[in-house]
């Protein structure tokens, strides 16, 4: 046998080596495997020819008649315009179809919006398994890695070419993988037959259903186009955090560059490490104590919570470089603000906890600014408009 | 001109599919089956996992086809899907680990089974784009005009890569000891 050194040779070294000469899954094959992918494809057929009142045109038909795509775009702007239908109506979609796209998508994309205010800084995602990628769009320049698995995370700088890791703990299980509440209550609702549905909504012009399911503590709202039968929207409610979901992109391409937990080429290792894990009441206090005296004015916010809290970290970021402090601690800051929020979140999501700081000014030692009940605890811990913290009884708490 | 006008015969098929055509989707499938297999083998080094991964890809295009706004990008489309679900088996299993060794485990081989390793074991050396044209030109014989369609490169990018990355080739089998004259064209 002839070494494979030359052109011809190689060409036939190479087919030899790769070359496959088994067959591969005829269509039918395909189709019987999936026969969920071809129901979703034929149904956009039956839909079009419901709207129309004809059965629906073959491709093969179309192109022998070349004047039909004239006569067909023309029917179908009349009907739109005479009905106002979409080629989907909702009538057949169920929920279980309605969120399939988010329980199986490998990857998927998303804009999310923590809190009520649509105003409010968003964060995009692209998850891929426990792997997330998130930027935040009031803090430019900045990309996270989140490595869920593990419990880390890779904060990059793209600006200043530094990357750090931040030691996650708990927080990398139960606070920072918004989609993954959105996908546990769509397979705990899956099944339920009491689901709300509601055709003829519409969002941004686009026609949608709108399914509702879940209970007061937990609620999940999906709205799905009508067109594409994917869903546009979501909103999930987490005891007192709502969040909104939006701008789905589904089984998008994605590099293993862009989730790699590798510091990537000419970046600059952060000699400081930060650790997010095992918030405490210290780290509340602290967070407290940096929103009164640096974000605002010597006077705690109107309303705290991560909404808020996202709003804010830019305006912190912007005060820090005028602050009299070792540039040690002010790179320490950013996060001990974060890591109390991240304490305040598991109450959020579901404890019972109360804020009265509106109009409070820091050092006010009279004043209870926040409370919360531990878990598993009868009685509360208050902390003050001074920043100490005591165990406080219920009927003591303020109104 | 001919390959214009398939391309233009081509955006019709798809925009019949989605239309929820299944005769349309069924010729894109012929089309591009094989191709999409040769890419997924390209990744995961495993038949059996590249016929999965081209058949999940499809499932995945079927679904979202309705989102595809340059229906005459639907192979390169249909391509970046099949490379996202072929990372994800990959990330699942670490099958890739046998092309990779190019069938060192093998205890017993004569000649032609050492040629074929030390075949793959160079192309496996190749970076990921590289990996995928000689796949795709070696899987099943693709033209440089299919190859151009499912990469979504121009031809003469197609031949021209396909030159540096034999070229390679040759010098990795060199290395590996097959010695002989490693200039190559196309």
């Amino acid at each position: 046998m002839k070494r494979p050194e030359d052109n011809d040779r190689l060409d036939e070294a190479l087919a030899d080596a790769i070359g496959s000469d088994r067959p591969t899954r005829d269509f039918d094959e395909w189709k019987e495997r999936y026969p969920q992918a071809v129901e979703m494809l034929t149904s956009r057929a039956k839909a079009a020819s419901q709207a129309s009142g004809r059965p629906p045109m073959k491709w093969s038909t179309m192109m022998r008649n070349r004047n039909i795509r004239y006569s067909a775009a023309a029917a179908a702007i009349i009907v739109a315009a005479i009905i106002g239908l979409t080629p989907f109506p909702g009538g057949s979609l169920t929920f279980a179809e309605a969120v399939e796209p988010i329980l199986s998508a490998q990857t998927i994309a998303f804009d999310l919006v923590l809190g009520t205010d649509e105003a409010s800084p968003a964060i995009h995602e692209v998850v891929a398994g426990s792997r997330i990628r998130r930027t935040i769009s009031n803090i430019p320049g900045m990309v996270m890695i989140l490595d869920l698995e593990n419990q880390k995370m890779l904060a990059l700088d793209t600006v200043r070419k530094t990357a750090g890791y931040v030691e996650l703990g708990e927080v990398g299980h139960k606070t920072e993988n918004y989609i993954e509440g959105v996908r546990r209550m769509a397979r705990e609702l899956k099944g339920r037959s009491d689901i709300e549905k509601l055709d003829g909504q519409e969002i941004d012009g686009e026609k949608v259903v709108r399914f509702t399911g879940g209970n007061e503590r937990e609620k999940v709202v999906v709205w799905v186009s009508t067109k594409t039968r994917l869903p546009v929207r979501v909103e999930l409610q987490l005891g007192q955090m709502p969040v909104v979901f939006k701008n789905f992109e589904f089984d998008v391409d994605l590099p293993d560059s862009d989730i790699s937990m590798e510091i990537p080429e000419g970046y600059t290792k952060d000699a400081v490490q930060f650790d997010l894990s095992n918030a405490a009441e210290q780290d509340l206090v602290d967070s407290l104590r940096i929103w009164a005296e640096i974000v605002r004015d010597g006077t705690f916010p109107e309303t705290i919570g991560t909404e808020q809290y996202m709003k804010s970290v830019a305006v912190l970021g912007g005060k820090i470089p005028q602050l009299d402090m070792p540039d040690s601690e002010k790179e320490q800051l950013g996060f001990k603000f974060g890591k109390g929020m991240i304490f305040l979140q598991k109450f959020e999501m579901g404890g019972k906890w109360g804020y009265a700081g509106k109009g409070v000014r820091l050092g006010d030692g009279g004043k209870v600014i926040l409370w919360y009940q531990p878990e598993g605890a009868k009685a509360y811990r208050a902390i003050y408009g001074d920043l100490r913290a005591a165990d406080v009884a219920e009927e003591d708490l303020p109104k | 001109m001919r390959h214009e006008q398939q391309g233009q015969s081509e955006q019709k098929i798809v925009q019949a599919a989605q239309e929820g055509d299944l005769d349309s989707f069924a010729i894109l499938y012929n089309r591009y089956h094989s191709p999409m297999v040769a890419l997924g083998f390209s990744m995961l080094g495993d038949r059996d996992m590249a016929d999965d991964a081209a058949g999940e890809a499809f499932a995945i295009a079927c679904r979202d086809l309705s989102r595809l706004k340059s229906q005459e990008k639907f192979a390169a489309w249909l391509a970046g899907i099949c490379r996202n679900v072929a990372r994800q088996m990959l990330r699942a299993t670490r099958a890739g680990e046998v092309v990779r060794t190019g069938g060192e485990t093998t205890l017993k081989q004569d000649e032609t089974e050492a040629r074929r390793g030390a075949i793959r074991r160079a192309v496996a050396k190749l970076r990921g784009p590289e990996r995928e044209l000689i796949v795709l030109r070696y899987f099943d014989g693709f033209s440089q005009a299919r190859i151009s369609e499912v990469l979504g490169v121009s031809p003469q990018a197609v031949n021209s890569r396909l030159v540096r990355a034999k070229r390679k080739i040759a010098e990795y089998l060199k290395n590996d000891g097959f010695a002989g004259d490693s200039h190559e064209t196309a």
